[in-house]
């Protein structure tokens, strides 16, 4: 029961009236007023003793006012400590603020559940080849794996289908979108609600082709229809082909894709025939819920066995494939957080993270304990004179833990500031390409969740020791022989030990990144442009083919460009294909990358030539098929043989391989997939001789400063071209900074930490120090009046101050190589036990401890001798 | 006469007040005189012990009480019954003369005291 209904004065009122009642009886008995009133009194006994019976009856009610009254204390006290206070506060604020800053990224990258029905049912499924290809299925497949009722209640797939462009009918203004293609199932199974007007279903996919209906995504609908209802039933078009609206999908559903934004959904029947009928290329996700009782084990036996016997029909005869495909083991694994391979990417260096805001949060929670003790033995007369008259030792222990709650209530509330600022570095690190999906980093029950309970394990652990040491019975006799500074000092040891290790992650992760950033990529960087075009989709190939030599021919001769070149630089995804290399009398068969480049490429990119020629004017359509290969390549089939004259056969598969190139020149290694693979063969083709289907990529170098040539390029390309649009112009620069996003994430905040830990550290010393300087000041008085010079006083302090450092330092470094071996997978160049991290790590902590020192020793050497023994 | 009241057990106070108000409501006093007289002044109520007890039942719900005005034109505070008080008081009547009654037999029969 949490109080009466009565209070104490209702209470004494009832006992007063017993009184004059008992006293009136008394009176009708012969006694006087003042007799009958005092016998009364006797009867009734101890009446001050009652009344606290009924006080103390209500303990609830005790308790609540004792926590108001410990509140109203701490808030007193804290505010007459303002200093103390406000470190206490920045430190938890800092620590509890990074903290929450990596767990709302973690937690909308790693954690965040779809937002469909039962997300925790879905499975998706994959095959056991790389990262990028491993989820993708033939529609056949599909189509067998929905058949199986026996093992699924439901199987959706989905693809992506985008950029398109979008037109409303009667409208001039075109959109690029990104749709993507789904099973008729797909909203169903999801257990997804429409906005407005319905999502597509079973019926509309029955059959290819047949209905052209669409859904759109609810951001599309408010931010270009302006939240019209009337866009149920409107015809839109995508590309050249027209869909009714049927409905609009609710805010916040972007598709299982976490990666990408998804603005219309589309039935997958209306994907060209060829498309569906594919049997031995994979394009289409999957995912499903299970029937109960259907373990993975016997799934995945199943998953097997259909593919197994799906080989013949996919592979048609030709026996390499069909051996690849049977090598491919299909699996499932949890589809609650949907597909991504942002995840797969940052889990790890987001998990790295986490552990460092940790151990920053607990350097700043031994900052906060430092600061408690420091109080704690400055308030030791007032605790011992309460011990003295009776208040129990519980009751005081409550009240330290108060304290330490209000200061890291304070804290938490103004790390959230802090987290959100971190969260925008965080979000400013990563690179954002068209069509990409944000990372929901909004605050959800999660990430307040997770805040509250490191708030409450840091008000635990930094308030338990100063509660407990500072109400002891004999603690102010122990302050008296200074044991509690003894205390102090280890906890800023401990400081150290724990700033060192991070200081040495930290400074490893950036030797890392610039370690990474200095390898020779094989190209100049400075003032590289690269871009793509995107152009409709009913295009014939001469007609892109037309435009794209027209744009290719006008940069070449723009004012600013120095040189302008077709093919792309870097790329995620690798054209690969088998490639038959003449090696003597053998042919080796290999998959191997092809690049498709126009004769300016290596002169743009800045990649030398080291033997042989590039490829020129004399390369036509109609002259013999040349082929440039880069080092990697040349070492690798040809060894110390020139491979300059030799053959290579291309593309035609089975056993015919084609018309062979003669390969005509060497180039050097260029790393096309960031600094960190090494170079791998490559195979390049001339653009002029050969185009692929979609060659759209550019490289310009410019004399003037890249980005600022962005616009014009949009403006060009569109003069040509209104139909065509420039897709992420970035500079050479950008995109293998992109390439780093990990290593540049890892580097940036671990540095930050370091960097607040170091402070943090720096100021736990200090506060320690000019403490035990003050503490010390008669003693350090009686020294000088004995003639101890200002400079040995100065050098004293000094020593002992650097003391907790040094120990800290030793207890450190075996923590910091713990951290390292910890890393050393993401570590580049650099050894993880590198010595030049750990000794500067090392004098930083070391120069951090002397400044923080020399203040309060400076203050020690001002003490006038005179003025403290005359105190005395 | 004096020597011979008893102090009351710990716990029966509760029980008797709960008897006494089967009659009627009542405020303190009359509780204490009432239980006093029914046991022809062998029970002593103590009255520093019967306030706290009557807040105690009426936490627990047995009692509510409202300010009223005595006989002799008083302002007291009147304990009444409550439905679960006279429940209550059913059980713990009927669980009191089981004890009695065991420990009646424990004891044995008085003359074997003389």
């Amino acid at each position: 029961m949490w109080r009466h209904g009565r209070d104490q004065t209702d209470f004494s009122e009832e006992i007063r009236a017993h009184l004059e009642m008992e006293t009136d009886r008394l009176r009708g008995e012969g006694l006087s007023e003042a007799e009958a009133y005092a016998q009364a009194r006797r009867e009734f006994g101890n009446v001050t003793r009652v009344e606290e019976r009924f006080y103390e009856s209500n303990r609830l009610f005790l308790a609540a006012e004792n926590v108001l009254r410990d509140l109203r204390y701490s808030i007193r006290g804290l505010r007459k400590g303002p200093a103390f206070t406000l470190v206490a506060i920045l430190s938890l604020a800092l620590g509890i603020g990074a903290n929450t800053a990596v767990f709302s990224y973690f937690n909308g990258i790693v954690l965040r559940p779809l937002p469909v029905d039962r997300a925790d049912e879905l499975i998706t499924l994959y095959k056991d080849r790389g990262p990028q290809y491993a989820h993708n299925f033939p529609y056949p497949f599909y189509l067998q794996l929905r058949h199986r009722t026996d093992l699924f209640t439901g199987v959706l797939c989905f693809s992506g289908d985008g950029p398109r462009r979008l037109a409303t009918q009667g409208d001039q203004v075109v959109w690029r979108v990104w749709p993507e293609a789904i099973s008729g199932n797909y909203f169903e199974l999801l257990g997804v609600r429409p906005a407005l007007g319905r999502l597509i279903t079973d019926a509309d996919a029955r059959a290819p082709g047949v209905e052209a209906n669409a859904v759109i995504g609810y951001q599309l609908w408010r931010d270009r229809f302006g939240l019209d209802p009337g866009i149920i039933g409107r015809l839109i078009k995508l590309e050249q082909r027209a869909f009714t609206v049927v409905g609009v999908a609710p805010p916040g559903f972007d598709g299982l894709d976490r990666d990408a934004q998804v603005d219309v959904w589309t039935p997958v029947t209306m994907q060209a025939p060829h498309w569906l009928n594919y049997k031995e290329v994979g394009w289409l996700r999957v995912a499903a819920r299970c029937r109960a009782g259907i373990s993975d084990r016997l799934l995945n036996a199943e998953l097997n066995r259909m593919n197994q016997s799906f080989v013949p029909e996919a592979a048609g005869g030709d026996a390499d494939l069909a051996r690849e495909l049977a090598s491919q083991r299909i699996r499932v694994e949890s589809g609650r957080t949907g597909f991504s391979f942002r995840r797969t990417q940052m889990r790890q260096p987001l998990t790295i993270l986490l552990s460092v805001a940790g151990i920053l949060l607990l350097i700043a929670c031994a900052n906060v304990t430092n600061l408690l003790l420091a109080r704690g033995a400055i308030r030791q007369e007032e605790t011992g004179l309460r011990l003295a008259i009776g208040a129990s030792r519980r009751r005081l222990i409550q009240q330290h833990l108060t304290e330490s709650t209000v200061i890291v209530a304070g804290g938490a509330v103004l790390a959230l500031c802090v987290a959100y600022w971190g969260v925008r570095l965080l979000l400013r690190l990563l690179p954002a390409a068209e069509g990409a999906a944000p990372i929901d980093v909004s605050p959800d029950w999660r990430v307040l969740a997770f805040t509250a309970s490191i708030a409450l394990l840091a008000s635990i652990v930094s308030g338990a020791w100063p509660a407990w040491a500072t109400t002891r019975s004999d603690a102010s006799l122990a302050l008296r022989r200074g044991r509690s500074v003894g205390g102090r000092r280890t906890l800023v040891a401990g400081q150290v030990a724990l700033s060192l290790a991070l200081l040495v992650v930290a400074g490893l992760f950036l030797r890392t990144l610039m370690n990474l950033r200095l390898v020779d990529t094989g190209m100049r960087e400075h003032n590289v442009i690269t871009f793509w075009i995107d152009m409709p989709r009913h295009y014939s190939a001469e007609q892109e083919e037309s435009m794209l030599v027209r744009l290719h021919a006008r940069l070449g001769v723009f004012p600013g460009v120095l040189s302008a070149a077709r093919g792309g630089v870097i790329e995620r995804l690798p054209w690969v294909r088998p490639i038959a290399v003449q090696n003597g009398d053998s042919m080796l068969i290999r998959e191997l990358e092809v690049r498709w480049v126009s004769p300016e490429y290596f002169e743009t990119i800045g990649a030398a030539v080291v033997g042989g020629r590039m490829f020129d004017e004399r390369d036509t359509q109609h002259s013999r098929k040349v082929a440039l290969v880069n080092q990697a390549f040349a070492r690798q089939f040809f060894g110390t043989v020139d491979p300059l004259g030799r053959q290579v056969g291309d593309n035609a598969g089975k056993d015919n391989y084609g018309e062979p190139y003669i390969i005509v020149g060497i180039v050097r290694d260029v790393l096309h997939h960031g600094p960190r693979e090494p170079a791998a063969p490559v195979l390049y083709y001339s653009s002029t001789q050969e185009h692929p289907g979609s060659n759209r990529g550019f490289v310009v170098r410019t004399s003037i400063a890249a980005e600022s040539f962005i616009s014009t390029l949009r403006t060009e390309a569109h003069r040509l071209d209104p139909e065509s649009s420039v897709i992420d112009p970035r500079t050479l620069t950008q995109e293998i900074d992109e390439l780093l996003v990990r290593e540049r994430i890892l580097a940036v905040l671990a540095g930050v930490f370091g960097m607040i830990a170091l402070v943090l550290a720096t100021v736990g010393l200090y506060g320690v120090i000019t403490y035990s300087v003050s503490n010390r000041t008669r003693e350090l008085g009686v020294r000088m009046a004995l003639g101890a010079s200002s400079g040995s006083i100065l050098r004293m302090v000094l020593r002992e101050s650097l003391g907790p450092i040094v120990i800290g330092l030793i207890i450190g470094v075996p923590l910091a190589i713990a951290g390292a071996r910890l890393s050393s997978a993401i570590l580049y160049g650099i050894p993880p036990m590198d010595a030049l991290t750990f000794a500067g790590a090392i004098s930083i902590l070391m120069l951090a401890g002397v400044v923080a020192a020399f203040v309060p020793a400076r203050r020690a050497c001002s003490i006038d001798p005179m003025r403290v023994l005359r105190h005395e | 006469m004096e020597n011979e009241r008893i102090a009351l057990l710990q716990g029966t106070l509760d029980l008797l007040i709960l008897r006494t108000l089967v009659f009627g409501p009542d405020h303190g006093l009359g509780i204490a005189r009432a239980i006093q007289q029914q046991s022809d002044d062998v029970l002593l109520v103590d009255h520093g012990s019967l306030y706290p007890a009557l807040q105690r039942l009426e936490n627990q719900g047995w009692l509510k009480a409202k300010w009223g005005i005595s006989t002799n034109n008083r302002k007291a505070r009147f304990y009444e019954l409550t439905k679960s008080g006279r429940e209550h008081l059913a059980r713990e009547t009927s669980q009191w003369r089981k004890l009695v009654f065991a420990i009646g037999r424990v004891l044995g029969p008085e003359e074997a005291e003389g």
